[in-house]
């Protein structure tokens, strides 16, 4: 693992990056920008500007096609009167419109090709596709970094208290496979097993940060059932087996990441990894129902576990009738994933299910 | 909120999955609570419950009367006209094959998905292809069993889950056939995912605060998996005000009532001494519940 990076100087540089490559932009670009983003007459204009050409701005801008007739259910087709009204051939705004749809800006929709609706829907497709990194540019993805902030802002202790957790951890397998009453949605094997399809992407935050420093493959998002399919639809994906999916996260259990899923009992969405130096997500994410727990005897105060937390729970303190310092973690502050467990070489930590079936909603609800 | 972040795994807003709930363009707090309350009467409402009842895992508290119920049910369900596959999926208890008439045991399921066995690498099967050791069959009913543990150092109840599981999963039934699951007790073990792939759940509750609890339990577990038709039988009922009082008190909880077995000295003694159950009358409350299992 690479050593820490300080994020304030991450995103100093970031920020020089995107001052010396500012570019002319045209007016439809705000126009677009302040559909998903309004407000920003900065970053998201030239996020625009790098995604669309002109020709493809202008599309983009006439959507929906209103001459689509209703209930033709999603597509990717406008209509021969959408192409005439914007003077283009047909075959030309067609190819358009497929380029933006693998670039991550159109979507298929029921009324047709349509753009993202919100900032993190157009976040969460249009950092996904490798195959348009160099005609993007780097300065497309710094771009995305700069509008995400620096990556330094404290993870919250009381979770609860002033924000609803999209997403839950997931604990590491191999932390959790010998706690008794282990549950489907918190098994990231079962739920590999258990989904349709399974598709393989880069991690979208992982490509905004381009000064990350966790280590972590790109490829390290595993998408599920529909997203899956959305991914390998728009080539942003490669489908893998449930096998190789648990493989892949067998093989990075090395990194200090954190999986991640969406909080609810059906977990149909995807599946990541994540670390602090890139991921949006993580700060805010439920706790899992386990705690890692310190056999104060066992441990042999190596320290690896205080490294390796992405929550700062862990620390060392001095144990009556033990010498030496030895690890502590922090029950109010562990989201139990697992991480420092499955690395404890002394075997001192352990996973213990602490939480009831409750603490995680069946559906995704903002309370 | 994002791309993958909308509970029905719509990639999008707007694709074909996304019901317009809201939730990943809501901004003000009340707007994501009138989402969340959409999203959270849809999944109800569109759990798969519409399908016929093929797939039936049973399931309840140690002691409930779960291993009576099945045979109950099995016995119902052979005079309905179906024709019955039931697999014991309870490897702590040993009694099913005989309460149901069965002489001997077959071989074990979980013999057929160890990683050298005949269907390791099989994606689908259906009855016909299960070679004949596996299957004991007396008229109209044919009996598996996924394995029992007699040795603490044989390996563990999960892989016996696994097998049940796959073999829920990759079963295909024809027409008239189905299935019935004895699944192993408790709701600790309820989720290694065995019932994911079935499309019915049902939990044999007895009159106690315990049994109730965890039949809830069980209920909400399931609904979250997108099993809609769940719903328990009430066993070993002294009396009719202790049948409506456990009723009212599952129904709080959020569980429908399928029926009752009530209480026999016939089904008790059968249980007791591992006999095929007869009981008439107690056939005909498990004729009910399955009338209440396909209306619902
Ligand atoms: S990794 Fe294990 S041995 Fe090392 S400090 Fe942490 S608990 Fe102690
Ligand atoms: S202490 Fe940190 S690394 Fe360990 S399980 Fe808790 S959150 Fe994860
Ligand atoms: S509106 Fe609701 S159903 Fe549609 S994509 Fe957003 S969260 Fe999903």
């Amino acid at each position: 693992m690479t050593k820490p990076a300080d994020p304030i100087e991450v995103y100093a540089k970031l920020k020089a990056r995107i001052d010396e490559n500012k570019f002319p932009i045209e007016p439809i670009y705000f126009e677009l920008a302040n559909k998903i983003f309004p407000g920003d007459k900065e970053i998201m204009p030239r996020i625009m500007a790098r995604l669309a050409n002109a020709e493809q701005a202008r599309i983009v801008a006439a959507l929906p096609d209103p001459g689509l007739p209703a209930g033709s259910g999603k597509t990717m087709e406008v209509s021969d009167a959408f192409a005439a009204g914007l003077g283009m051939d047909k075959a030309v705004v067609t190819k358009h419109i497929r380029e933006l749809f693998e670039k991550g800006m159109l979507f298929p929709t029921k009324k047709g090709p349509n753009m993202a609706r919100t900032f993190l829907q157009l976040h969460d497709a249009a950092l996904g596709n490798p195959a348009y990194d160099s005609s993007l540019g780097r300065i497309y993805y710094d771009l995305w970094g700069f509008i995400e902030g620096p990556m330094n802002k404290p993870a919250p202790k009381d979770l609860r208290a002033d924000h609803t957790s999209e997403f839950r951890v997931v604990p590491r397998w191999p932390s959790i496979k010998d706690v008794p009453g282990v549950q489907p949605f918190e098994d990231a094997r079962a739920i590999l097993k258990s989904r349709d399809l399974i598709a393989l992407m880069r991690c979208v935050c992982k490509a905004s940060h381009t000064d990350r420093w966790c280590g972590i493959p790109d490829e390290s998002c595993i998408t599920l059932d529909r997203t899956a399919q959305y991914n390998l639809d728009r080539k942003t994906g490669r489908k893998i087996s449930a096998d190789e999916a648990i493989s892949i996260i067998e093989r990075y259990d090395k990194f200090a990441t954190v999986h991640l899923t969406v909080n609810q009992r059906e977990v149909t969405q995807l599946l990541c990894n994540c670390h602090y130096c890139c991921c949006l997500a993580i700060k805010f994410a439920e706790k899992s129902r386990f705690i890692s727990e310190v056999d104060a005897e066992k441990c042999k105060g190596c320290m690896v576990c205080v490294e390796r937390c992405q929550f700062q729970a862990n620390s060392m303190k001095k144990y009556d009738g033990i010498e030496g310092e030895k690890a502590f973690s922090d029950p109010e502050v562990c989201r139990g994933c697992g991480s420092c467990v499955i690395t404890c070489k002394s075997g001192a930590r352990t996973m213990k299910l602490v939480r009831p079936l409750e603490h995680v909603p069946e559906a995704l609800s903002i309370y | 909120m994002g791309l993958f972040h909308c509970p029905l795994g719509a990639p999008y807003y707007d694709d074909d999955a996304c019901i317009d709930c809201g939730l990943c363009y809501a901004t003000t707090s009340q707007e994501k609570v009138g989402a969340s309350r959409k999203i959270k009467e849809y999944m109800k409402a569109h759990a798969a419950r519409t399908s016929a009842v093929s797939k039936v895992a049973v399931c309840g508290k140690g002691g409930s009367g779960k291993t009576t119920a099945v045979a109950l049910l099995t016995l119902a369900l052979k005079e309905a006209g179906r024709s019955v596959i039931v697999i014991d999926a309870d490897e702590s208890n040993p009694g099913l094959g005989r309460m149901l008439g069965i002489e001997g045991e077959p071989q074990p399921l979980s013999d057929l998905f160890r990683e050298d066995g005949l269907f390791s690498e099989r994606e689908r099967f259906g009855m016909d292809d299960i070679p004949p050791g596996f299957v004991s069959a007396v008229d109209g009913l044919r009996f598996m069993a996924v394995g029992k543990i007699r040795d603490p150092f044989q390996g563990c109840a999960c892989s016996l889950a696994e097998s049940a599981r796959q073999i829920v999963e990759k079963l295909d039934l024809k027409e008239g056939e189905v299935l019935i699951l004895d699944m192993e007790a408790g709701v600790e073990s309820f989720g290694r995912g065995v019932e994911r792939h079935a499309d019915t759940i049902l939990i044999v509750v007895e009159p106690s605060f315990e049994s109730i609890a965890v039949a809830g339990r069980i209920a909400r577990m399931a609904q979250g998996m997108g099993i809609g038709r769940v719903g328990a039988i009430l066993n070993k009922v002294a009396s009719d005000t202790l049948a409506s009082r456990t009723t009212q008190e599952l129904e709080k909880q959020g569980v429908k009532v399928f029926g009752v077995i009530n209480y026999s000295q016939e089904l008790a003694e059968a249980a007791f001494e591992g006999k095929p159950v007869k009981d008439g009358v107690a056939v005909k409350e498990a004729g009910t519940i399955i009338a209440a299992m396909q209306g619902w």
